[in-house]
């Protein structure tokens, strides 16, 4: 589980004050075998972290599951623009990061030790914006390409819910970040329905037609 | 060859041992439960449990003075499947 690996449990207590809200139930799905054993799944469940400032300013999201090195890797990036963008124009910084980011053309290049930087010197901003194609974080993707033993089913597809979220999700995340500043309240069910794929609004979370296939809504 | 497939076919279907195939719609149905149960269960964890101090909600959290990170799930804190 995500919050149990001791990095970033510990990389959580020491850097953010933690909250959690359920979005709405989740559907789940009973097995009766029938002979007193039953089976319980969750069905189009999904998580995501938005990253706020102490005021409850949406800094950065981060969506769906991951490995930790890259859930890791994410909450670093965002502490790191936290901080950068907390010594500059809060607004601008962030807008301008976003804005980078949903081309896939920014990243931090160099990050100096932040506890010592902010003590010895005032930070800049450390975007370097580059003309290549968007690219995932240099320990994300060291995992993704270059496995060192046989994985597990369900570590290659946790590695494929890693990329799907760092490629294809986060640039469009970014750039409705980039558009204006939100709270988690207001951006919370555009996240869900359209990154997500999962309509806070529908009561069926999209799994009607799956479910009642050939057959009449159950109400 | 047509005349000896088609004696192989007969001799399958008349054979003691023979797969009677079950109903499509009911293949049909079955198939992405039966999929879907083969997968090992994940974790059902409960956030207490991680070490990490929860609090209830971003009300609960703003104005204490540090960055804030809100994890946003389906289901209960004691029922996250992930």
């Amino acid at each position: 589980m995500l919050f149990s690996n001791a990095e970033v449990s510990k990389f959580v207590r020491e850097n953010f004050i933690a909250a959690w809200e359920s979005v709405r139930p989740v559907p789940t799905v009973e097995i009766d075998f029938g002979s007193g054993k039953k089976l319980k799944r969750t069905v189009n469940g999904n998580i995501a972290t938005q990253i706020c400032t102490p005021e409850g300013r949406v800094i950065d999201i981060v969506p769906g599951m991951m490995t930790a090195e890259a859930y890791l890797g994410s909450l670093r990036d965002a502490l790191v623009l936290y901080r950068i963008a907390s010594e500059g124009d809060f607004e601008s910084v962030l807008h301008e990061y976003h804005e980078a980011n949903a081309t896939g053309r920014a990243r931090f290049v160099e990050v100096p030790d932040v506890a010592k930087a902010a003590i010895e010197r005032p930070m800049k901003v450390l975007l370097r914006l580059e003309e290549t194609a968007a690219e995932i974080p240099d320990a994300s993707k060291r995992m993704i390409e270059t496995p060192i033993r046989r994985l597990s089913v369900e570590e290659e597809a946790l590695r494929a819910d890693t990329e799907l979220n760092l490629k294809e999700r986060k640039p469009r995340i970014h750039a409705k970040l980039a558009e204006k500043p939100v709270t988690p309240e207001e951006i919370t069910k555009w996240l869900y329905r359209e990154i997500l794929h999962c309509d806070l609004d529908d009561p069926y979370l999209g799994l009607a037609v799956e479910a009642f296939r050939g057959g009449a809504y159950g109400d | 060859m047509r005349i000896l497939t088609l004696s192989v076919a007969l001799m399958a279907a008349c054979s003691p041992n023979r797969v009677v195939p079950t109903d499509a719609a009911k293949r049909r149905i079955e198939a992405p439960i039966k999929e879907s149960i083969s997968w090992m269960a994940p974790e059902k964890y409960d956030l207490s449990k991680t070490g990490i101090d929860w609090h209830k909600g971003l009300d609960a959290v703003r104005g204490k003075g540090k960055p804030i990170l809100l994890l946003q799930i389906l289901g209960s804190y004691d029922e996250v499947f992930c």
